[in-house]
């Protein structure tokens, strides 16, 4: 309970996301509520609740679920007064119907919220069309309800501490790559000290996971928001996927150095060490320029991989690698692959976040 | 599940599995509340207030959420009571033009704001919230708002009964038989991978088994989705659903880094000795899939080392083939084909963790 507590206290405050979002959602909820009283609406019900439904925390995400709510609305709505005027006589066919299409809407629930929303107003239309006197006409109330919910749900999404997401992408960003840097800080630790750090490596590749799944929902809300040029969407989408691919390969590095059951080659161990400063530098340097455009330093010159391939191959040339267990030379390998890889990646980021700021070179 | 069965399971019912789930539960909630309806028809509830005994079984049908059985409950129990304490109070302020506003005001203030305590806190709220909603769109008199809680309780206990007592569904249970299916998938992708080595499928074959396998992981992240699961739970545990999903998609990297590694040149003089070697592996890591599978829905304790040992005997293969003393094309080409060493022993790792995962049992 003092946890619950602390935690409440804690969001109690004005530049808090959780705090903002529930004073806009609270205000257009109520104004909903004074909407449909003072116009004296039909079902009125169903603007608080299209306003409780359509309401996050970003105004993309508002955008995203309010459009597709009005889609699926406007469709669904269409559909059931369709049937109800073809097929309104028939008790013993639209009956049926409508229970069939009760059974879609939660076989859609999951799949496509749009369809779901189809299904789910066409059920509603049909039963309500069939009970009262007004009839298909249910359907057009039903519309205009929703649209009015919808409109009072983005007006205050515009109007009240509207949170962009696009405002907060570099932000993001950065914080990604903060944790991306932090997960890999942990594995070199383990690896060149030979400890085991299981536990933490676990926490920090759960932050990594949180923190992108929620740049994937920022980038998606995002894109959504009006002011964005396809070229930058598809720039955020290619980002995205080169982030997931870094955590692909950390997770990978992560096996690896388990796999390696102890220390460093005595003969590689300052040239890992060098190597694994210069990966951390490049991450470093990319969340300093996710955050400047033109950061202070220029950016790290990328001839570590190539410098200890040298190394290795004069290790391997003057016979040092010949007493070496294959075993722990095929850990080698797949090391000095995945770092390469993330060096790889770590380009890729650069270009992506240069062709967000710039468009494409 | 017999052999035919679980062929034509896995063809014509496996992928459409959640939907089914979620239709079933569909038909639990249509029964709850005509079961709430019934009753209430059978106490001689007046016809004006019949609605509210189905609005409390269906806002407790709606507010599922937590990832054990317990906090299912006690999530469903808070919905009910909370419910029911308040909706006299919104009948009654409904009635007053800006006490309503301000009513409704902190309601949805503090049902928004729960979802700092997480995924269950903000379902109950909005649940609660959802049912507020109808009693302040229809006011009236705080005794009639005080039959309406009562005829919320009624409606939310039959639900509360019929969804855990008369058709319970144990979420980890489900959620088991969706990571046996996924492993089987897996397990079939790996084989066709394997054997694509040997130029038994198409590389349009092997593409296939491998959305199969994409969408069977995804269909087990859909289903804990659809149980309002939180997707975070358990994962630094090594246990719980969060962490088999966790490794599954383990898994599936580890099996495309793999197919990705695989395609080597077949004028190689590697090749042939190589080929023969995956022949082995192909089928002793099959035994280790469906081995898992069994276990996770229920069967003996898996042994992960018979994928060990094909891995063991696929590194003496190829130092047998004694390609690192063979110039230095032939040697680029060795290491080469150590990724593949490595992407196995990476794939043998996560199916001994996934053999040491602790799912749980009825909850």
């Amino acid at each position: 309970m003092t946890d619950a507590i602390k935690k409440l206290r804690g969001e109690l405050r004005t530049d808090s996301v959780f705090f903002r979002h529930a004073i806009r959602s609270a205000i257009a909820v109520a104004a909903a509520i004074a909407a449909a009283h003072s116009l004296d609406l039909h079902h009125g019900i169903w603007l608080p609740i299209t306003v409780v439904v359509i309401m996050r925390p970003s105004l993309g995400g508002t955008i995203r679920h309010g459009w597709r709510r009005v889609l699926g609305t406007v469709l669904g709505a269409g559909a059931g007064i369709g049937l109800l005027i073809t097929l309104g006589a028939h008790l013993n066919v639209i009956i049926p119907l409508a229970l069939f299409l009760f059974l879609v809407t939660f076989f859609l629930k999951n799949h496509n919220y749009t369809l779901f929303v189809v299904a789910l107003t066409a059920t509603v239309v049909i039963i309500l069309g069939l009970i009262m006197p007004m009839g298909w006409k249910m359907g057009l109330v039903r519309i205009m309800d929703t649209l009015i919910g919808a409109a009072i749900g983005l007006g205050a999404a515009f109007l009240i501490w509207p949170q962009k997401a696009r405002a907060s992408l570099k932000k993001q960003i950065h914080g990604i790559l903060a944790t991306f840097e932090e997960h890999l800080d942990l594995l070199a630790s383990a690896y060149l000290t030979g400890q085991d750090r299981e536990p933490a490596i676990i926490r920090t590749r759960i932050h990594v996971i949180d923190a992108l799944n929620q740049c994937e929902e920022v980038f998606f809300e995002a894109s959504a928001e009006p002011g964005m040029r396809t070229e930058q969407r598809q720039a955020l989408s290619r980002l995205l996927r080169t982030f997931f691919r870094i955590l692909d390969l950390l997770t990978s590095l992560s096996t690896i150095i388990r796999r390696s059951g102890g220390t460093v080659l005595p003969v590689l161990s300052e040239s890992t060490e060098k190597l694994l400063a210069a990966t951390r530098a490049e991450f470093i340097w990319l969340e300093r320029y996710a955050l400047n455009s033109e950061p202070s330093d220029p950016r790290p010159s990328q001839t570590a991989i190539p410098q200890f391939l040298e190394e290795i191959r004069s290790l391997r040339a003057s016979g040092e690698f010949e007493d070496v267990p294959l075993a722990r030379r095929n850990t080698i390998s797949a090391f000095i692959w995945n770092i390469r890889a993330i060096g790889e990646e770590l380009d890729m980021a650069y270009q992506r976040i240069f062709e967000l700021r710039y468009g494409r070179k | 599940m017999h052999y035919l069965i679980r062929g034509f399971y896995k063809k014509i019912i496996h992928p459409v599995d959640p939907a089914f789930f979620m239709t079933g539960y569909a038909l639990k909630s249509v029964l709850a509340c005509v079961a709430a309806l019934f009753a209430g028809m059978g106490l001689q509830v007046p016809n004006a207030l019949l609605q509210w005994g189905v609005f409390g079984a269906f806002i407790v049908m709606l507010s599922r959420a937590g990832d054990s059985y317990r906090e299912r409950q006690r999530v469903a129990l808070r919905v009910i009571f909370i419910s029911a304490l308040l909706v006299p109070l919104s009948t009654l302020v409904g009635n007053t033009d800006l006490l309503r506003e301000a009513y409704v005001f902190l309601l949805a203030f503090f049902a928004f704001f729960g979802a700092v305590l997480g995924l269950p806190a903000m379902i109950t709220g909005l649940g609660i919230l959802l049912l507020n909603l109808f009693a302040l769109g229809d006011p009236d008199t705080l005794s009639a708002g005080g039959d309406r809680a009562l005829l919320v309780m009624m409606g939310g206990v039959i639900a509360y009964g019929v969804n855990f007592f008369i058709l319970p569904v144990y979420p980890r249970r489900i959620l088991r038989k969706a990571g046996s299916s996924a492993l089987t998938d897996l397990g079939d992708y790996f084989r066709v991978v394997a054997e694509s080595i040997e130029e038994k499928h198409s590389l349009e074959a092997v593409d296939k088994f491998r959305d199969r396998a994409r969408k069977s992981v995804r269909r087990y992240r859909e289903i804990m989705e659809a149980m309002n699961m939180d997707p975070m739970a358990g994962l630094d545990r090594n246990e719980g659903p969060t962490a088999l999903y966790a490794i599954l998609v383990r898994m599936l990297t580890a099996v495309i880094n793999l197919n990705q590694n695989s395609r080597f040149d077949k004028a190689s003089p590697l090749y042939d000795g190589v080929r023969q070697a995956f022949s082995a592996l192909a089928v002793d890591a099959t035994v280790s899939f469906e081995r898992l599978a069994q276990n996770l829905s229920g069967g003996e304790t898996p042994d992960p080392a018979p994928m060990d040992r094909a891995v063991d005997e696929l590194e003496n293969r190829l130092l047998e083939l004694g390609a690192y003393k063979r110039g230095d094309a032939v040697r680029e080409e060795f290491l080469e084909i150590w990724g593949i060493i490595h992407a196995l022993r990476n794939l043998a790792q996560e199916l001994e963790t996934l053999g040491h995962l602790r799912i749980g049992g009825r909850a």
